[in-house]
Formats: structure tokens, sequence, C-alpha cells
């Protein structure tokens, strides 16, 4: 790592450390500093509520947004990097509108907030599967037939998610669905912390490791073997690890759009393609930016703003700002 | 000849001139008589066929006032939401017989059924049914901006539409329990010198937790104003705030309604931060009773929910006594004999059974 890059990532994640205390104090429950404090150190009954508040409720959903942004950057990056496409997002081959399908079915039976999760999380990886195997067909190694393949699937899944909405009852589950659609963490609690955690974790972990591979596998099949590196196998498995993300935190969280098309573009613009210096800052990055997001979706009104809408607005100007720096940095070189 | 012609043909466009005008005349006369222009919740004039036959009640608020009022054989069918209740089925066993009908529904069902007037729940679900000839009016669960001019409307609605003594009688009887109810209680409340204190009601209809609730135009938030409460979603922008913002405004009560209610009382009092409430610690939360409907929607048993709340919550200064109320009301509406654990069930928000609704 340059130097550049230590100090960007010592800010990022110093950033995080501060935005996520922030998480934990801002809110519609007003809490003072003071009265923080004293929830959160003393065992004082007069604090009850407070303490309840953070750790009950602000805790577990700033844990969950850090580590869906974590999990959709890294996600959206890895997508970008393999199918050599800067406008690939995490929802490419389908995982996402897979997971919005099996969660349909889920709140249509009337299934408990896990078994919506589970179903997500099942569907989002067969559609994947789906895909990869409708790809196989054409014996075609290459990425367009993947990326053709993947918009084949999503759209199958699309127009099944429409027939559950069209059954679904108008006035109960079609309202769950579309909010579920829309994300959020409202409904974040330690136990699915507890769950996603380690496949975050052990996924960042093999990334950093496979970091200089995903280099070289980036950069096609061709230089990908004169490096003597088994391209397919590591194709496939790095596509493994980025739906696995994708769909674990869809799963719990509902679909939240534009992060993985985003940050990966910040954090490119900032170090390079370099992945041995954007998936670490990827990680920081996601986090701080899931974070305010989910500050800014609870704190302003009276009930939640779903994820996506908040995302949604800062992703395209975000977007937009980063098209029109690199055709000023184009214009001047 | 030519001429001849000429004559005749100009005879004969005469006659028939005369008799288009004449059947027109004729039309006319008998749309006067057959038909009436009535305005609905949202003020639209909508001309409809008097006396309609078929009536297609999408509205969960028109219903149990039709039923009760002895218009049970005039309806064609009703929401699904308002049919699958145990107690319709007990209630009113007819309701068997009624169409199950979506909350949307295409224009070809209702023309295949011959509905000759559809129950709105929404204005743009009435205006997209009247701009395709199948006549509807908007009966709303909300007023604007309050339900304060709209707690009788949909009874005066059906006086006006079909013209019979007897159901204007019920009507009429009706209005006259409710304004008594609510006098009856304001009178007391008057004498006594009373805090106003917030209350938070938990709309259990449909499984969204205790952060579900009606806002200002409901007529939740008119009955409790009547009964002396600040209601907290009448403040709100949305009727479904965030755990925070319910916990920020910290209400002094809680009521519960819908067929969630117990879940939601079981959630409210075991879950944090909404355990270490005041008002939970103290037990200030409160069930609403559900029959034909869930008692706090605008329905025939609207004066009993109001004497029963008002005894729930002011308990030292009310103590009507609800199972005779209800007993007496379902049997004047409704011709129907409740037991005792019947009534009891009822107001514990289960179904005649005594299980959970859902």
């Amino acid at each position: 790592m340059n130097k550049k890059t230590i100090i960007v990532l010592i800010t990022s994640i110093l950033a995080f450390a501060i935005i996520f205390i922030a998480a934990l104090l801002i809110g519609r429950y007003p809490i003072s500093i003071d009265d923080f404090f004293n929830a959160v150190f003393t065992s004082d009954a007069e604090y009850q509520i407070e303490r309840s508040v953070i750790l009950n409720l602000r805790l577990p959903r700033t844990i969950m947004a850090g580590l869906a942004g974590i999990g959709l950057s890294l996600s959206g990056l890895l997508y970008q990097e393999i199918f050599q496409n800067k406008l690939v997002s995490p929802d490419l081959l389908g995982v996402s509108t897979g997971a919005s399908v099996g969660a349909s079915i889920a709140i249509v039976l009337g299934l408990s907030s896990i078994f919506i999760s589970f179903l997500a999380f099942i569907v989002g990886i067969i559609t994947v599967m789906l895909t990869v195997l409708i790809a196989k067909l054409f014996k075609n190694g290459s990425s367009t037939i993947l990326l053709l393949s993947g918009i084949i699937v999503a759209g199958f899944m699309s127009s099944i998610l429409s027939y559950i909405k069209y059954l679904a009852n108008p006035e109960t589950t079609l309202a769950s669905i579309t909010y579920w659609m829309m994300g959020s963490f409202e409904n974040s609690t330690m136990n699915q912390i507890y769950i996603l955690f380690p496949v975050i974790l052990i996924s960042t972990i093999i990334l950093l490791v496979l970091s200089w591979r995903i280099n070289i596998v980036s950069l096609g099949k061709e230089e990908a073997q004169t490096k003597g590196i088994n391209y397919k196998y590591y194709r496939y498995l790095i596509i493994f690890i980025a739906t696995l993300l994708t769909s674990s935190v869809v799963a719990f969280n509902g679909t939240i759009s534009w992060i993985g098309l985003v940050i990966p573009h910040i954090v490119r613009l900032m170090v390079g393609r370099n992945t041995r210096r954007t998936i670490p800052l990827c990680i920081t990055f996601g986090g701080v930016f899931m974070i305010i997001v989910d500050i800014l979706s609870r704190s302003f009104t009276d009930s939640e703003i779903p994820l996506s809408a908040v995302t949604g607005l800062f992703g395209t100007v975000i977007f937009v700002a980063i098209l029109l720096y690199r055709r000023r940095t184009f214009d001047e070189n | 000849m030519k001429g001849i012609i000429s004559r005749l043909v100009f005879g004969f466009s005469i006659l028939a001139c005369l008799g288009s005008v004449t059947s027109c005349s004729e039309n006319s006369i008998n749309s006067e008589e057959t038909t009436i222009t009535v305005t609905d919740m949202v003020d639209d004039s909508i001309t409809i066929k008097k006396n309609p036959s078929k009536v297609a009640c999408i509205s969960r608020t028109t219903y149990d006032f039709l039923v009760a009022f002895g218009l049970g054989d005039k309806i064609d069918g009703a929401y699904s939401g308002t049919l699958n209740n145990d107690w319709v089925s007990l209630i009113y066993p007819e309701a068997e017989n009624h169409y199950v009908y979506d909350y949307e529904n295409s224009y070809e069902l209702f023309l295949t059924r011959g509905v000759d007037l559809v129950l709105a729940p929404e204005k743009y679900i009435a205006d997209d049914l009247n701009s395709h000839g199948i006549p509807a009016l908007c009966v709303s669960v909300y007023g604007n901006p309050t339900f304060d001019n709209y707690v009788t409307f949909f009874s005066e609605l059906i006086t006006q539409i079909w013209d019979d003594s007897e159901v204007k009688e019920k009507a009429e009887l009706w209005e006259t329990n409710i304004e008594t109810a609510i006098t009856d209680i304001q009178e007391e409340l008057s004498k006594h010198d009373i805090e106003t204190q917030s209350i938070f009601y938990i709309r259990g209809d449909k499984d969204k937790g205790v952060g579900y609730t009606d806002t200002c135009g409901s007529f939740t938030e008119y009955a409790y104003r009547m009964l002396g409460f600040d209601f907290i979603g009448a403040d709100l922008t949305t009727n479904k705030p965030s755990v925070e913002e319910i916990i920020s405004a910290n209400p002094d009560t809680f009521v519960a309604g819908g067929i969630y209610q117990n879940k939601n009382i079981e959630l409210l009092k075991t879950t944090e931060p909404y355990s270490n409430l005041d008002s939970v610690k103290n037990n200030k939360v409160y069930s609403i009773p559900i029959g034909f409907t869930a008692f706090e929607q605008i329905s025939v048993m609207s004066p009993i929910f109001l004497y029963d709340q008002a005894n729930k919550l002011y308990s030292e200064y009310f103590s009507y006594d609800i199972d005779t109320m209800i007993k007496e009301s379902i049997n004047e509406y409704f011709g129907i004999e409740l037991t005792e654990i019947q009534i009891q069930y009822m107001k514990q928000g289960l179904n005649p059974n005594g299980e959970s609704q859902v």
C-alpha cells in the first residue's frame, strides 16, 4: 500500500468509528451525551429507556448497517472487476430479484421474519446458479454471455415477482412486499448479526487474501493464464463470494440499491484499480456510507424512510459528481 | 311523383322526430323516478339508481350498517377483509351467500354480477368505476380534515338511497344512540377536573406490530378526542411511526384494537424499550372489543365502543353495563342472541370460540 492509501484508510477508519458512535446518539428519541454515558456505562435505573433505545434499537441496526455497507460495496467491486464493467452492480446476476421472490413467497405464506430471510437467501443463490447454468448452455465462457444470462434470469424472476405481488393481499402482504423491497434496518436484531457477521468476516478475509489474484483475474482469461492462475476456478469463486455477500445482506435487510455501484467508483477514484487497496477502502467507505444512510432514514420523519429511497437520492448525485470529475480529469489530460 | 316522395319523406321525418321526443320525455320521467343524485364522502355528486338491490360493499365501514338497518338482502358482496371474520358468520349467517370481493376489482366483475352500486373505500376507486359506467360512491374510513362531520354520514346516506321507513327508523335510532353516548360521557367528564393525557392507538387489523396507528381524520382520533384524550396519531405525518417516535411521545395510555390486539399487547409488555414505559409498567394498556367489525371502526357498535372505552379509561367515573349493551344491540340490529361467554370473548378481541382470530 502506498502512503496515500494508508492515509485514506486511517482517515476512513476514524470516520467509521465516529459515525458509528454518532449513530448511537442520533435518533427520534432525544439522548444527550451525558445521558448516553450514564445509560451505557452505569446501571442507573433512571436511564433504563435510554439504555434500551441505545442497546436494543440503535446498536443492532448500526452494526447491521455497517455490515450491509461492507457486504454490498465489496460485492459491487468484485462484480465490476470480474466482468470488467464499471456499470455493474451486485444484483447483476439476478440475486436481488431472486431474493425478492423468495422473501415475497415467505411474506405471502405468512412466515416469520427468519423464514423470510432464509427463503430470500436460498432463492437468491438459486437464481445465480440458474444464471450460471444458462450461461453454460451456450458453451461460451465469456463474461458477456454470463451478463446476458443474468439479465434473462432477472427478467424471469421479475415476472414471477409481479405475479406474486398480484396474488398478494393489497391491504396486507402487498404493502409488506413493497416495503421489504425498498430495504430497511428497522427490524435488525443481534441474532441476525450473529448470523451475518461471520459471513461478512470470513468473506472479507478470503478476499483480502485473494486480492492480488482478483487483480489478475480482472485482466481477463489470457492474462490470467499467462500468470499461471486458474482463471475459471477463481472467477467462479469470486462470483460465489460476491453472491454470498449480496444475498446474505439482502436476505436480512431487503434490496438496497446504488451502494454497490457508487462506493467502488469513489474508492477507485481515490486509490486506483488495485484491489489490494480498493478492498480495504470498500470496507470502510461502504460501512460509513450505509450508517449515514441509516441515520438519515430514521431521524427526520415520524416513520422510517426506506433505505433505497435515501441511497437512490445520494447515489445518483454522487454518481453524477464522479462522472463530471472523471470527464474533467480526462479533459485536463 | 317527385313531390309526393318529398312530402312522404318529410312526413316520416316529422313522425320520427315526434316519436323520439316523446320517448325522451318518457325516459326522463322514469329516470327522475328511479334515480337519485347523492353526495359522497369526498363531495362528489353521483347519480345512482334509487333503492339499489345489488350493492358491493368494498368499503369496510358499509357492510354492517346495511345489514343492521335491514338491507342485507340488497347486498351482492363485500370486501374479503370484512367477511373474513368469525363473528360475521355467527351474527349474520346469510353472509356466506355474499360474494367475496377484493379491494380492487375489475369493471367486468361488477358488470357481470349486475352490481348497481359500489361503495368504494377510496376516491380513486370510485372515480375509476364511475368513469366506466359503474355507479360508485366513496365511503372512506377517514374524514377530511377530521371525522367530526362524518360520524352520521353513512347512516344519513343510507336513508337517502333507500326509501324505506324501517331503514329510516333504525338509522335514526343509531344516530340518537351515538349522540347520546358522546353527550353522556362528556357531561360526566365535565364534572371533574381532569388533566388531558396522551393516548396511543395500536391498530391491529394488520400484522404490523405496535408501530401501526391511525392519524388525524380517523374515527379513532375523533372518538378519543371526544373522550378527552390527546390522540398521539393526530400529530403524526404517518400511520407507521418508528419505535423511537413512540417512545419519544411517551404515551400515558395505550389502546389496542383489531384481530392482532392480543399479540400487540403481549409485544408491548415484553419488548424493550416499550416495556420500560411508565404506562406499560402501570398496565395502562387496554383492549378494544371485536364483533361484526372492530369496535373502533365506525359501525353500529360505535356507541358501545365509546361507553366501553370510557369505562376502561376512566374507571373511577364510569361503570356502564357493556355486556347488556352488546347483548341488546346485537339483538336489536341483527336479531341474534349472544351468550354471556360469547360477549366476554368479543370484549377480549377473540373469536366466538374464545380463540385468537389470527
